[in-house]
């Protein structure tokens, strides 16, 4: 019967490898390029299989990867299932699902500020999913329900707010916190709304109706998209964007729109990158397209593929886009084997070098955001 | 396993084998093999209750006593001169071997493959020469425990308290008056109770016994046992164990070392039996029983860093009620039939604030009805052929959304041979399997038909020496389990089952040396496995991992025991025991994987256990060990999943005590004598030093 348990769980938490997204700080962007800051990955390793994941950090000039940074420099784990993270001002924050805990870390020598614990404290919410900072704040989704803030300047939650079950990948946009609530834990019954939080006062301020599955808000700055996931069945994961527009009852609320079939989505220099791997038995096939809002047309996007995308980011300093993958175990892909990151070109699409990790995987990437 | 002194009983429950049957002509094989059972007889009394010594000592009884005979003295169950390898741990055994529960006993035997969850409320699976834990069978008093969900028993659910003893058949026993069922698996554990009263004596046995251990462990157990000394007897056991099992750990975290407590991992458990018999005749004899567990536990899951906290319950409840009848049909024919319903309930719940409404409380009921009946032929002096017809409903349904209410319908016949001529013993058998399957997923349902035959040829070379060489094959399959079929997203329906072949060639060896080694034992065999279409999890996208027959695995191994008795004085004598396993598990599904000719997950190179006893007039010390070499948590062997070996070292002093007309068996054991800290499953410690005291009056 454990065994039993252990595979449900197991099941949840396959489920939580996508859920923390290409880019979690979903800040507006705006391409800088040039200025070349570290990148930052993290390794959710597999917990079930005593895999220990860890804090990588890209170096775009050197071309170069240093694996477990946080545990060479602070000599103990960063915790089990490291989940999300942002590099705010001179500080990274990382949120472990597993390990319930927020690590604040010195960004110059990855030594931990301090540890909060989420466990021993769990009125503001437990198991951190994903992270955006703001105006000497960084928000996070709870999986138990709700959106914590902690000011880091105290380090300290100083405030949450239930938002509803299982909230998953959140977006800073035109100032307010996008918050899909997926009641991903919830199955078959997945969630169909979505809120928008106030971050001032810290409260919700609207709930609108949305796809099957809400798991990622992306805001390209002017353009807001929704990552619907489905029911991994006969609804298939997808991409919508959404706009304020009004309901049957002329009420103002926000409407999605479908783009595509998708399972990974990011903000790309304006656009969406946009990569499709559906649930068919056998080998993957992926599809990798891009989209324009501005045009409404959706493109092909010819790539050197990964050999199967676990995450994407795009660097808007540095204007170079990222995609981490899992490494094929035959012809499946290894949850167990390090898996490495593609370093794409500003255009996206020449691979400039392949960055190779030492753990299992690589779900979450982010840069500094001052 | 079994020495010679040991008595060695019934794998089957009291259920006559079909060596008991053989038996009947007991008096022949007696003169010839007067040596061996004369001890074994003798040593077989206190084993049997006080009455039993009453039984054999009275002149008058005779008949009677060969009818226990046939019961309790089977040719066949020592595993020497088996064609295929059996061990057997008996109550005795487990006394003088120090074996303190279940998984310990577990580990005591070769080729056994513990995975084992820590402390006492923690789920404990064997997988024997690789092959996985589904491919283990559980026969519990003749019938074969069966968990259609995941496919594998927990033995943490039987104490030792109430065991007559434990027999690991590895392929298929030479025993061949048995369900079909018993050989659908590739190996079977049959766990045998103290069920029946002594039928010679109208006196009631009454047994107590407390046994307090620590990190809050305490069990009370008691057995009541009457008959009216004819032909008619029943007994009543019941226990319940408390255990808090919150045991320190240690948990390293690069350089530092914190020292923590297991917290969340009490439990609460109840069992009790009532078992009647009925010997209308003396060929005859009809069974019932009537079971009921529940166990109420805490689940601490893997260890976490800088998380201890867990919300995790499990509640278990099985009931079920059987009732067997044997008799003989004249000199040529016997026939033994059975019936059971089996009702077993779990409830898993997680208070945790991820879950909608803030709890997950699943729930899950499995029924099974089962009927089997076989038929026993003697032709031929050396000749026996038996036919076995089995029929088994399960059933699955949970109050999860979207369940599909599966149910399967098992059919199996079994036709066996088996001949005895002068040093030759061989036996043959084919199995024919229809299985069908049906569920809301799979409407028109689905069914499969498989023909597993198995065979095994044991010869005594030479007249004058108990030294055997043996060889046995069986290819046996796997039915997929309801899990694996149906659980949403993991499940997959288009499965097939899994077959496993075992090749294994052997020899054993037994010789009285001298009158300071008045008997010693050894066995030595080597075996061949592999296993097909193996069932196994891959990543099915990103999001979730699915069932598909990919897998492909060869185990090559070597197994080795040894049974010493040493006398150093009249009342002074040494008892050894050992195993060793030598085990490569290698999957071959596709060179291009990462764990292609690694060692499969959890499989350790080598592994073994020992025991050592000084049997004297005072208190009788046994100091016992078991371990194995390092293994790693995922078959592709990454640096980073290695497990560490471990060797775990106990004492053990126990001394029964005469009083009056009672005996009062004292007992106690320090485990872990040198506080090993080791895992069996990667972020599951198990337990450090630890005792246990244990007082049992047997009136």
């Amino acid at each position: 019967m454990r065994k039993y348990l252990y595979l449900s769980i197991a099941a949840l938490c396959a489920a939580s490898l996508a859920s923390c997204s290409s880019d979690d700080n979903n800040e507006p962007e705006v391409p800088v390029t040039g200025q070349k800051s570290p990148v930052y990955v993290l390794n959710q390793g597999n917990f079930y299989n005593a895999i220990e994941g860890g804090l990588s950090v890209i170096d775009l000039e050197e071309k170069t990867i240093s694996n477990n940074v946080f545990k060479s420099a602070n000599n103990r784990s960063l915790g089990d299932t490291p989940q999300c993270g942002v590099a705010y001002g001179s500080k990274i924050y990382v949120g472990t699902s597993q390990s319930n805990t927020i690590e604040i870390i010195d960004r110059a020598s990855y030594l931990s500020y301090k540890q909060i614990r989420l466990s021993e404290n769990p009125q503001n919410g437990t198991s951190p999913y994903s992270m955006v900072a703001d105006k000497g704040y960084v928000y996070i989704s709870m999986y138990d329900g709700y959106l914590a803030r902690l000011d880091t300047l105290t380090m300290t939650i100083d405030k949450s707010v239930a938002v509803g079950a299982n909230p998953d990948q959140i977006a800073l946009h035109n100032g307010k916190i996008f918050v899909p609530v997926s009641e991903g834990m919830n199955w078959p019954d997945y969630g169909r709304t979505a809120c928008i939080v106030d971050p001032k006062s810290m409260t919700v301020e609207k709930k609108f109706n949305v796809g099957l599955n809400p798991t990622q808000f992306i805001s390209t700055g002017s353009n807001l998209f929704l990552l619907c996931k489905g029911n991994y069945a006969d609804v298939p994961s997808t991409l919508y964007e959404i706009t304020e527009g009004t309901d049957d009852n002329n009420n103002q609320t926000y409407v999605s729109s479908t783009i595509c079939n998708a399972t990974l989505a990011a903000a790309f220099n304006g656009s969406v990158a946009i990569i499709d791997e559906p649930f068919v038995e056998g080998a993957p096939q992926a599809t990798y397209r891009t989209y324009d809002p501005e045009t409404k047309a959706l493109s092909d996007w010819n790539i050197e593929q990964p050999d199967y995308a676990n995450a994407i980011y795009f660097d808007s300093m540095s204007g170079n886009l990222f995609i981490a993958s899992y490494v094929m175990n035959g012809m499946y892909p290894s949850y167990d084997l390090p898996g490495y990151v593609n370093v794409y070109d500003t255009t996206g699409e020449n691979l400039l070098f392949k960055a190779d990790l030492e753990a299992a995987g690589p779900a979450c990437m982010f840069s500094h955001k001052k | 396993m079994n020495r010679g002194g040991i008595p060695r009983q019934s794998r089957y429950g009291e259920s006559p084998t079909i060596d008991d049957i053989l038996n009947a002509q007991f008096s022949t094989r007696m003169r010839k093999r007067k040596e061996l059972f004369l001890p074994m007889i003798l040593v077989a009394v206190p084993a049997l209750n006080s009455g039993a010594a009453t039984l054999f000592s009275s002149p008058d009884t005779t008949a009677t006593t060969l009818d226990e005979l046939e019961v309790k003295g089977t040719r066949g169950q020592s595993g020497l001169e088996s064609t295929a390898p059996t061990h057997t741990i008996d109550a005795a055994q487990i006394k003088t071997s120090g074996i303190t529960d279940i998984s310990d006993a577990m580990r005591r035997m070769p080729g056994v493959n513990l995975r084992d969850y820590g402390g006492s409320g923690g789920m404990k699976t064997v997988s024997v020469r690789g092959l996985g834990a589904q491919h283990t069978g559980v026969i519990y008093d003749g019938a074969m425990l069966g968990d259609i969900q995941g496919g594998q028993i927990d033995l943490s659910r039987y104490s030792l308290e109430n065991l007559s003893s434990l027999s690991l058949s590895i392929g298929d026993a030479d025993d061949i008056y048995i369900p079909a069922r018993a050989v659908s698996t590739a190996s079977t554990l049959s766990v045998s109770t103290l069920q029946n009263p002594d039928m010679m004596s109208s006196r009631p046995s009454l047994t107590a016994g407390v046994r307090a251990a620590s990190f809050g462990t305490v069990n009370p157990s008691l057995r009541f046992a009457a008959s009216n000394g004819h032909d008619l007897g029943m007994s009543l056991t019941g226990e319940y164990t408390h255990a808090k099992n919150n045991y320190p750990i240690i948990i390293r975290n690069g350089s530092a070392t914190t020292h923590e407590k297991r917290d969340n991992s009490q439990i609460n458990l109840g069992h009790a039996e009532i078992n009647g018999i009925w010997k209308p005749t003396a060929g005859s004899r009809l069974q019932a029983k009537a079971y009921w567990f529940d166990n109420s536990r805490h689940l601490p899951g893997p260890v976490t860093y800088y998380n201890s906290v867990s919300h995790e319950r499990l509640r278990e409840r099985n009931m079920f009620g059987q009732l067997s009848y044997s008799m003989k049909l004249g000199q040529m024919f016997s026939l033994k039939a059975l019936a059971k319903y089996d009702h077993a309930f779990t409830r898993y719940r997680d208070t945790d604030g991820r879950y909608p409404g803030g709890e997950l409380d699943q729930k899950y009921t499995r029924q099974e009805e089962y009927v089997t009946a076989t038929l026993l032929c003697r032709p031929l002096g050396g000749l026996s052929l038996t036919y076995s017809a089995d029929f088994w409903h399960n059933s699955l349904h949970s109050n999860l959304r979207g369940e599909n209410r599966p149910f399967r319908n098992s059919f199996l016949q079994a036709l066996s041979a088996r001949w005895q001529w002068q040093r030759l013993t061989a036996t043959a058998r084919g199995l024919l399997s229809i299985i069908h399957d049906k569920s809301a997923t799979v409407p028109d349902g689905k069914t499969e038909k498989r023909i597993s035959p198995s065979a095994g040829i044991s010869v005594r070379p030479l007249e004058n020496a108990d030294w055997h060489l043996r060889v046995s094959y069986k290819d046996i399959m796997r039915m997929p389990t309801f899990n694996e079929l149906y659980f949403d997203h993991y499940g997959s329906v288009n499965l097939n089952p899994e077959t496993a072949s075992q090749l294994n060639v052997g020899t054993t060896f037994s010789r009285a040396i001298s009158s300071w080694l008045p008997q010693i034992e050894l066995t030595l065999d080597g075996y061949l496995n592999h296993v097909r279409n193996k069932i196994v999890a891959m990543p099915y996208n990103m999001f979730m991992m699915t069932m598909t027959n990919l897998g492909r695995v060869r185990i090559a191994g070597l197994d080795a025991t040894i049974n010493a008795e040493f006398l150093l004085a009249e009342t002074h004598s040494l008892l050894l025991s050992g195993n060793y396993s030598y085990q490569r598990a290698a999957p071959r599904t596709d060179p291009a994987m990462a764990d292609w000719m690694k060692q499969v997950a959890y499989t350790p190179l080598n592994s073994g256990a020992w025991s050592l006893t000084w049997q004297n007039p005072w208190v009788n010390i046994v100091a016992h060990g078991s371990g194995c070499s390092a293994r790693y948590s995922i078959s592709s062997n990454i640096p980073s999943t290695r497990i560490g070996g471990y060797m775990e070292t106990g004492i053990t002093a126990y001394r029964d005590f005469r009083l009056r007309a009672c005996t009062l068996e004292a007992r106690a054991d320090l485990l872990n004598v040198f506080d090993k800290r080791y895992e069996i499953i990667a972020r599951y410690p198990m337990p450090g030093r630890s005792w246990s005291v244990s007082l049992t009056l047997k009136m």
